[in-house]
């Protein structure tokens, strides 16, 4: 114990909990106490019942005081447990809360070694080591702040953004909309009725439309799209491209009689090609703004328009596109959905059959406002026809096509359905389904309705449809799976019931902003239960089917939600990022000299990274939109990026004190701190024992596993060594995953070559809830330890370790790793203290500034 | 996070087409597009919810998989990509080998793959000798007789064997397994068979020397 | 162009007309077909009977003679042949234990180590050959026949890049080339059902009769099809199919090559046209 205050070395106190008798009616908590006291940098050792209670937490601030302690160590549970407790507590009583390391010695020990107490009382010893070297190295952080721009931007213009935009509008924030189309509205513009009330849908969002156009806090521009996003949260810069109308938003009454003379007409895509429109149009009678444009594809450019302008001189054949810059500090991404097209099931014959239809086809059809004024005919011979035959999930639940179900479809189609049979009672209606979906509120009423309406059901996915080639009637052939036999049904007219699937650009715009999309193309959220709204991307949010398909109330409530979730960010002056973020050293980076590497930015699933191959410049990370993977410390070849609070040297120093005692013996595995730590953690809740020869070492993220670190470990003597991380699918950082698992899977045949038995490397997925799963890994691998014994192991790594050395020299020679590996004297602390502190000083600068170094 | 399974599902799940069996969800596409559902005694749909309720016998003595014609459709259109003609394939191979086969069609199979083993190559004759010799389908073989003259006339019949350099080697892929259950050749069948393969061999000679004198080579 | 030529068990004696015609158009096109030298039986729907992995071993063996004697692509004519060789080929090059396991079940000394290419030669003549040069040789058009092309199953199926499994148009746009007048019908793509010939016929003529009848209804005069098999059931079980059907069909059915070396100017006896079952001579 030492009670001198030379500032240059650290001053760490180690706390022991009992956890009642959890921790300690397994390991002697004495005993880690006194042995505790003999490490390096220790000051004062004690233990307690409870740490995290109130007098726990008391003793440990006063000890702060009077011991002048710098660093604390706790030994107790997980981080998931109580990190945040003791953080809070030491920067009550002054500390930097990151000068803090959990020691978990319950979940990972006590809980799991029950039957090997002196065993798991070593591992306890073990476990404080490594956590006592680890805090030697770490630093105080700051969370930095950013200004936040009280400005809002929402991409979409459909019944979501709409939502959204009025919310925001209402709590006073400045608000951009950009539509991509003419006019705002959407998908629920073209509807004719919605379900299950029945009411008009233009009807009830034409208002909301106006309301968008009109509301002062709102400025719409439509007829535009994305092109540029730079930044990140509270400061985002935008770059928006208008498309040129030919026509002059600030001359244009909408008069119309422009339309009037128009000689061209083509399909218009809002009635799904059913029905014309002239080259200079507005897609609908409701449109906002009301302001007609010019399609310069159909446009032969006659002039006429022009001459029916007369004075007003709204039209401009000589308009240029836009280029409009916006700074906005958060951003809304409502960009709908889109129809998917049948064409490919071959075997319904839709573009080959006049009379195969799609729903959406079929709501125009039957809509006042549609092509037929809302007389539904088949497009063959224009008759209403006497019988429709409907067909579900066409091209959902497909693995061929769309795998998902797109949640809205069964209902739109009794919707159809039903309105038929109210406008033509007559007509004989057939729905086949595999399944009938009413999730929402009075969907299954609606359902009995139609039944009760003599619509019929029939359970079964037609196989094909062919055509009578004289009367253009469909005959579908399908499994009637009730009745057990196949048969075929005659049909007038078909309607396919398609798809929702991403609207399109939506992978393209997902580069644009870093956000990334799902397998499918929607927009991926957060967290798919308790962020729903939220993208990984701080500041963007997601509403409406832009993230999954949805129908309207669902749509309107996440519009609002993401509202919500802006107006936490807009309503404050400055917001706070996490400090555990990535840094280059712009020394070390080879791009400062010319190189041209960008290792580092593919590896980034957030876009943090702003990489300049070839340019002599440096490349950074952007605090801001760093989430702390540490994916892109490990991939860089030069050692060139640091994660503070998880650096190379840190965590080497707490593989070296774990690794110090008998290392041949020992399992050292790497767990992400998310699905493999909480799973290790289960482990221990769920009290699924295995060997006490295991070690952990918690990173972020498997991402951050260095294939060195590995090599290293082997290099000390290690038995064993796994790396867990999520199931590449749920990692918590997008990719952090898979890019482990490229990176250390070259590593497989590398450390077999140079002797190490493949046994003794793992690579693992383990999630949340799979305790059992991780004590069985724990298990295999410390009996590959103990099956082979010390001696056989021993042997393997003296072979290995010669090869190991030499590839581990650029390691060795990084800064921040050198003073670990050769333990050297405090006073290169304080130094590196300076360095990295200034570090973040210019890292805070260069992203507040937008990249200009 | 799976639970026990069914030993049929396991039994069936190991097979290459029996992988994804669960994942059907009786949409019928396949029963709707299957030509010869007619035949069958439950068609694709229902068999496949039989195996995924572990109804071995019921699947394996059923008759369904012995009239696929391997036609694709179903496979072809099935939303959850499940190849139901290489299933039909596999249940054919665990139908006669547990010996729940009963159709001419199993004897078709086995009377070919025979066939294969002995020459490397098809040849007819022998094809047929050894599937009427196991099924005794008399009717059959009388309503093919028209057929075997036309034929016959225009010159469609070999009568020699075309062989490749060493059949034996196509035996690992042409043997019955060695656990197989499947119903033995009477022994009457098995007599005549080699006297019949005598036959073949006669007639093959005869054949030979016939094109040899009217100088067509072959 | 030098193709490895695998012509299968049925192009034999059984169904001749295709080989002999297939020979001769190639030759008269220019392109090389050098037959594989000792190929087995691919298997056809029992390949896989007696041991599963017969299903991509049996038809891998002639993908290993193929790389052993030196080429890069085989082509093959009979549909059943087609499919089971080139599945084979993808299976082997996707998996790993696949290919080991066809390895392992080869002679000493035979090996498959790379990729073959397994290619239907009326894709060969569309793609890789081109309907434009194939026209510029037409000395003798199908003006105005009506050609029904029958594609069968396994020509299409399973899906695969080069035509439609639902709605074929191949051999549609290669008749369209010789000058005849494509006849569409709904059974195009429908199985003819001569995989149960021997121990179902009944089925077989029933399936093959729907077909049949369809091409008749839409105007067929002739039946042009790429199967053995189909031509078995389409011609020599016609007479089956018209009892089962009680109905008189006189359909007569061809291989597409037999049409393409009428068009090309050979000689009927040289394609083999007189070795039908249901009379060809309209087809002329």
């Amino acid at each position: 114990m030492d009670d001198k205050t030379n500032e240059n070395e650290p001053r760490i106190g180690v706390y022991v909990c009992h956890c009642g008798s959890n921790i300690a009616s397994v390991v002697t908590p004495a005993e880690v106490v006194e042995y505790a006291k003999d490490l390096p940098g220790v000051v004062i050792s004690k233990e307690h019942r409870y740490m995290c209670s109130d007098p726990g937490q008391t003793l440990i601030q006063k000890d702060i005081a009077d011991y002048k302690l710098d660093r604390i160590v706790v030994a107790a549970c997980s981080v998931a447990m109580h990190e945040p407790t003791f953080q809070a507590c030491i920067a009550e009583a002054g500390l930097n809360p990151f000068m803090f390391q959990m020691a978990n010695i319950r979940e990972h020990a006590s809980w799991v070694h029950s039957h090997e107490k002196e065993a798991a009382t070593q591992k306890a010893k073990d476990i404080v080591a490594g956590a006592v070297a680890k805090v030697t190295y770490v630093t105080p952080l700051q969370r930095f702040e950013v200004p936040v721009t009280k400005r809002a931007l929402v991409i979409g213009g459909g019944i979501a953004g709409i939502s959204a935009a009025l919310d925001l509008a209402d709590m006073e924030v400045e608000t951009y909309m950009i539509e991509k189309t003419p006019t705002i509205g959407g998908r629920m513009a073209q509807l004719d009725k919605t379900f299950p009330t029945m009411d008009c849908s233009i009807c009830i969002e034409a208002p909301k439309m106006v309301d968008v156009g009109k509301n002062k806090h709102i400025h719409l521009i439509a007829y535009a799209e994305v092109k540029e996003v730079n930044g990140y949260i509270g400061n985002f810069k935008v770059k928006i491209e208008r498309k040129p109308r030919y026509v002059l938003l600030d001359r244009c009454t909408g008069c119309g009689l422009c339309v009037e003379v128009c000689p061209i007409s083509v399909p218009n895509e809002f009635e799904e090609g059913l029905g014309p429109r002239k080259a200079i149009y507005v897609p609908m009678a409701q449109a906002v703004p009301s302001i007609y444009t010019i399609d310069r594809d159909a446009c032969i450019e006659c002039f006429k328009c022009v001459e029916a302008c007369g004075q007003l001189q709204a039209i401009d054949f000589a308009e240029q596109s836009e280029i409009i810059e916006l700074d906005v500090g958060t951003i809304i991404v409502a960009t709908g959905l889109d129809m998917w097209d049948p064409t490919e099931i071959e075997e319904y014959g839709f573009g080959v059959y006049d009379n195969v239809t799609t729903m959406m086809e079929i709501e125009r059809l039957h809509c006042a406002g549609g092509p037929t004024v809302g007389e539904f005919e088949r497009p063959s011979d224009r008759k209403v026809p006497k019988t429709l035959g409907l067909i579900q999930c066409v091209g959902s639940r497909d693995k061929r096509y769309n795998e998902y179900c797109s949640g809205f479809c069964c209902m739109y189609t009794i919707k159809n359905a039903m309105l038929l049979k109210w406008l033509y009672p007559e007509m004989d209606i057939t729905i086949f389904r595999i399944d009938i979906r009413t999730p929402g509120k009075t969907y299954e009423e609606f359902y009995e309705r139609a039944r009760e309406a003599g619509i019929h059901f029939v359970q079964g996915r037609p196989a094909e449809i062919r055509e009578d080639p004289v009367t253009k009637n469909l005959i579908v052939r399908s499994d009637n799976v009730n009745l057990g036999r196949s048969a075929e049904y005659e049909f007038e007219m078909v309607g396919l019931s398609t798809a929702a699937i991403p609207s399109a650009g939506s992978t393209d715009l997902g580069r644009v902003l870093t956000v990334p999309n799902d397998t499918h193309g929607w927009f991926l959220e957060s967290h798919p239960k308790l962020k729903p709204i939220d993208t990984p991307t701080e500041g963007i949010y997601l509403a409406g089917a832009a993230q999954g398909p949805k129908d309207i109330p669902q749509s309107v409530g996440q519009g609002s939600g993401a509202a919500g979730r802006a107006a936490r960010v807009l309503s404050h002056e400055t917001w706070e990022i996490d400090p555990i973020v990535a840094y280059v050293d712009p020394e070390r980076c080879i791009n400062a000299t010319g190189g041209k590497c960008d290792l580092c930015y593919r590896a980034c699933p957030y876009g943090a990274v702003d990489c300049r191959p070839g340019s002599g410049k440096a490349t950074y990370i952007v605090p801001a939109k760093c989430h702390g993977c540490g994916t892109c410390v490990a991939e860089c070849p030069q050692n060139a990026i640091t994660q503070y609070h998880f650096t190379d040297g840190q965590i080497l120093a707490q593989m070296h004190a774990l690794l110090a005692e008998k290392p041949e013996e020992k399992v050292l595995a790497f767990t992400c701190r998310w699905c493999s730590g909480m799973g290790a953690d289960n482990a221990g809740v769920s009290h699924f024992e295995y060997p006490a020869n295991t070690r952990n070492l918690l990173v972020m993220c498997a991402g951050r596993v260095d294939a060195d670190f590995v090599m290293e470990a082997f290099r000390l003597g290690a038995g064993a060594v796994l790396v867990s991380g999520c199931h590449p699918q749920d990692c918590h950082y997008i990719d952090g995953r898979n890019n482990a698992e490229k990176r250390i899977v070259r590593l497989f045949g590398q450390l077999e070559k140079i002797g190490i038995s493949p046994n003794r490397f793992r690579l693992e997925s383990v999630s949340a809830t799979e305790g059992a799963k991780w004590s069985r890994i724990m298990r295999d691998l410390s009996e590959v330890v103990t099956g082979m014994g010390p001696e056989a192991i021993k042997t393997e790594n003296e072979t290995a370790r010669p090869h190991l050395t030499k590839r581990l020299q650029r390691m060795a020679e990084t800064p921040g790793v050198a003073e670990v590996l050769h333990l050297s004297e405090s006073a290169r602390l304080a130094g590196l203290k300076t360095e990295t502190e200034q570090a973040m000083n210019i890292a805070v600068a260069q992203g507040v500034q937008g990249g200009q170094a | 996070m799976s639970g026990t399974l069914n030993p049929f599902v396991v039994e069936v799940q190991a097979t290459v087409g029996g992988e994804r069996v669960l994942q059907c969800y009786q949409c019928g596409t396949c029963s709707g597009s299957c030509p010869v559902i007619n035949e069958m005694d439950y068609g694709p749909r229902r068999l496949m919810h039989l195996i995924q309720l572990g109804h071995k016998k019921e699947v394996l003595t059923s008759g369904d998989m012995w009239y696929c014609v391997s036609c694709y459709s179903c496979a072809n259109r099935c939303p959850r990509d499940i190849p139901i003609t290489a299933l039909m394939a596999d249940l054919r191979h665990m139908a006669l080998h547990q010996g729940y086969a009963h159709d001419r069609e199993a004897e078709l199979g086995q009377a070919f793959v025979e066939t294969v083993n002995a020459n490397g190559r098809m040849f007819e004759p022998e094809l047929m000798m050894r599937y009427y010799l196991r099924t005794w389908d008399i009717a059959g073989l009388i309503g093919m007789i028209p057929l075997g003259i036309q034929m016959l006339l225009k010159g469609k019949i070999p009568f020699i064997a075309e062989r490749i350099k060493s059949p034996q080697d196509l035996d690992p892929l042409c043997a019955a397994p060695p656990d197989s259950k499947r119903a033995p050749m009477s022994q009457l069948s098995r007599t005549l068979l080699t006297l019949g393969g005598g036959g073949l061999v006669l007639m093959g000679a005869l054949a030979g020397l016939w094109f040899r004198l009217n100088g067509n080579k072959k | 162009m030098r193709y490895a030529y695998y012509p299968g068990c049925s192009l034999g004696k059984g169904e001749q007309e295709y080989d002999l015609s297939m020979r001769a158009v190639f030759a008269k096109l220019g392109i090389e077909l050098v037959e594989l030298e000792d190929w087995n039986c691919c298997g056809a729907v029992h390949s896989d009977i007696n041991n599963p992995s017969g299903a991509y071993a049996m038809p891998g063996r002639n993908l290993a003679l193929a790389e052993a004697q030196g080429f890069e692509t085989v082509i093959t004519p009979c549909s059943a042949c087609y499919k089971n060789l080139r599945q084979a080929s993808k299976t082997i090059a996707a998996n790993k234990s696949a290919r080991q396991t066809l390895n392992a079940s080869l002679a000493e000394g035979l090996e498959l180590k790379g990729n073959i290419t397994v290619l239907h030669p009326l894709y060969v003549l569309l793609n890789e050959y081109g309907l434009a040069r194939i026209k510029e040789q037409v000395t003798h058009p199908l003006a105005g026949w009506k050609v029904a092309s029958y594609y069968g199953c396994m020509l299409t199926r399973p899906k695969d890049d080069f035509d439609s499994t639902e709605r074929p148009r191949g051999m549609d746009d290669l008749m369209r080339a010789l000058g005849a007048e494509v006849i569409d019908y709904h059974m195009k793509a429908k199985c003819c059902g001569g995989a149960l010939a021997l121990s179902h016929a009944g089925v077989t003529a029933q399936l093959t009769g729907n077909v049949l009848v369809a091409a008749k209804d839409a105007g067929a005069e002739v039946v042009s099809l790429a199967c053995p098999m189909c031509h078995m059931a389409l011609d020599a079980y016609q007479g089956k199919a018209e009892h089962a059907l009680q109905q008189s069909l006189a359909m007569p059915v061809v291989f597409f090559t037999q049409l393409l070396g009428l068009a090309l100017g050979l000689e009927r006896k040289a394609l083999g046209l007189d070795r039908h079952i249901v009379s060809t001579s309209s087809v002329r």
